[in-house]
Order: structure tokens, then sequence, then C-alpha cells
């Protein structure tokens, strides 16, 4: 037998104390006279005594004391791995510095000689040789009639 | 399974010399850790495997813990964390155990947990093969009434947690619970009848 369809789940929730007092005096009153209802709510509370046969004894002060260790070490060794990890990309990131600044300092050292320009003597050797250059020959003259 | 764990240290003893975990996290454990433990077995987990599950859930914790953004209870929040570990951790076991689809509770002495000791051996015998045949029917239920179930009738949740815990609608834990009792008993009586 079955709980009928329009009350199924309202005695389902009256049954788990999941209704307002008011909805409670409904449901028992449709209980009276339903037994589909009633049926459904004895299987509900059969049910309910056998999932009880899953509740586990509470966890022995041993048990507690060997998780809590576990946590401990298991945690330990997460925040240990983490740091490593963590280290380990330090260091990296610290070499890659070091060879950054290595190379900034020597590209320092040798950009006078590459830009040349920038040094006010040799822009002058640069605008001295310029003029010093023999001036280009004038080109023949053409014979514009032909 | 059985599985040798260390002993635990003396109390203040330096845990192998690393750093200390989290404080947040060691107040979570303090607080939360022996409900994980108790949420492990009722999910059908034996003891040493709901150590375990235990330690799986922490540690998943920790890794999310800054990414809790408060919009839950941290309890609620701690909750689904474990719910799907601990029953993740559940079924991979019961695929790896294929010749025993379901554990018996047992504590860790390997003794059914919360046997009546006034009950005789035959009476003890016969609670253990139900328990068995329960844990059985609980593990056939599709996974969304198993969670319902087992956190309505075993860690007694009311609706409005578990939507919480779900991040479901509270209507729709009804009508799981509601199915699944249904489902749970058709179970019941197959596996009653050799089914």
């Amino acid at each position: 037998m079955h709980a009928c369809h329009t009350w199924a789940r309202r005695v389902g929730a009256w049954f788990d104390d999941e209704v307002s007092e008011l909805e409670s005096v409904e449901v028992r009153a449709h209980l009276m006279e339903c037994p589909g209802c009633r049926a459904a709510v004895a299987q509900w509370r059969s049910l309910h005594g056998e999932l009880q046969l899953l509740q586990p004894a509470a966890a022995s002060a041993e048990a507690v004391a060997r998780m809590s260790f576990r946590f401990e070490e298991g945690l330990a060794g997460e925040v240990h791995e983490l740091s490593r990890g963590l280290r380990s990309w330090t260091l990296a990131a610290a070499l890659m510095l070091a060879v950054g600044l290595g190379l900034l300092v020597v590209g320092q050292r040798t950009l006078p000689r590459d830009v040349a320009a920038n040094d006010q003597r040799d822009i002058d050797r640069a605008v001295r040789e310029i003029l010093q250059r023999p001036a280009p020959a004038a080109p023949a003259p053409t014979d514009q009639r032909e | 399974m059985t599985r040798a764990h260390p002993d635990p240290p003396q109390e203040g003893a330096p845990v192998g010399g690393r750093p200390r975990p989290d404080g947040r996290l060691e107040s979570l454990f303090r607080d939360y850790g022996p409900r994980v433990y108790g949420l492990a077995l009722r999910c059908g987990l034996d003891p040493l495997e709901a150590e375990d599950g235990v330690q799986e859930v922490f540690l998943k914790v920790q890794r999310r813990l800054d990414t809790f953004r408060g919009e839950a209870k941290l309890s609620t929040w701690l909750y689904q964390v474990a719910l799907n570990t601990l029953l993740d951790h559940r079924r991979k076991l019961v695929r790896q155990k294929r010749m025993q689809p379901f554990a018996v509770v047992t504590d860790e002495r390997g003794e059914v947990a919360a046997v009546d000791p006034g009950a005789g051996p035959d009476e003890q015998s016969s609670a253990a093969e139900r328990r068995q045949l329960v844990r059985s029917a609980l593990d056939r239920l599709p996974r969304k009434f198993k969670e319902v179930l087992v956190l309505r009738e075993l860690e007694g949740l009311s609706y409005r947690d578990i939507a919480r815990i779900l991040g479901t609608a509270q209507g729709t834990v009804e009508s799981r619970i509601f199915r699944g009792r249904a489902r749970l008993g058709v179970e019941l009586r197959r596996l009653e009848e050799g089914l």
C-alpha cells in the first residue's frame, strides 16, 4: 500500500518534523483516514530503525589521537612540500635576476662604444670627416638638343 | 583492509622538525575532525579507511581554505567538502573491492560497531548480517538519494541544512528523501529475496 499521491511529500516532511504546527494537525487528520499513508509512515519508521544499525560507535580516544597525529604530519608535509617548492622558485627567480643584472651591467659598459654618436667628441669627429670629404664630381653636361 | 599507522607522538613533541600547519586548520580539525570521522563511518568506510578519508578531507580543506568566501557557514562548507570526498572515497573502494560490495562497520579492533554488548553471539551475528544488508541496499542507491539519506537519517540534519550543504532547494531535498526512502525499501526487499 502506498502513500496517496497528493499527501505523500507532506506526510514525509511531517515524519521528519519539518512542518509547521498547523500542517502537522492537517497531516495527522489525514493519517486518521488514509491507510496508505499510515502504511508508508510505518515503513519509514522501520527503515529509520534499520538505518540506525549503521550508526557507528563513537571514535575512541586512540583513534582521535592517531588522526590528530596523521593530520599534523600530513599537513606539515604539505607545508614542507610547499615551502620546498617555494624555495626552488625563489632560487630560480634569484638566478634570473642575477643574470639579468649582469647583462645590464655589461650592456651599460659596452653602450658608449656601440652608440658612438652619444659622445660629443665622436659627433665632432664625424662632422669633420664629412666636411673634409672631397666634393663629389659635377655631372658631365649633356646636350639638351639631342 | 589493514594498514599500520604510526603511533601518535608524545604530547608536545615536534612533528618531524617540520613547520607546523596553519592554526586555523588546526582548530578546524580539533572542532570537526571527530565529526568528519563519524560521517566517514556513516558513509560506509571502515575505521581505517575512515581515518584515511579524514586525512583526505582536511588536505582538501587546507588547499581550498583560501577559496572559502564566507558565503556559507564554515561548517556547511566543510560538510560539502567532506561529503563529496568521502562518498567518492567510498565509491572508489567499492569499485576496487568488487568481491565485497560493502564493508561492515567495524571499530579499530575489527569488531562490528554499535553492537549491543548485552546481545548473545547469535543476535550479534544476525545484527551484523542485517547491517550488511542495509549497507548494501544503501550502496545500491543513486548518489543523490544516498547523500540525503545519510545526512537526514544518520547525521540527523534538517532539510534546510541538507539543502545548504548540497546547494539545492529545500523542496528538492524533501522530494529526494521521499523517493530515496521508497528506493531503499525496494532495494532491501530485493536483497532479502536474493535478487
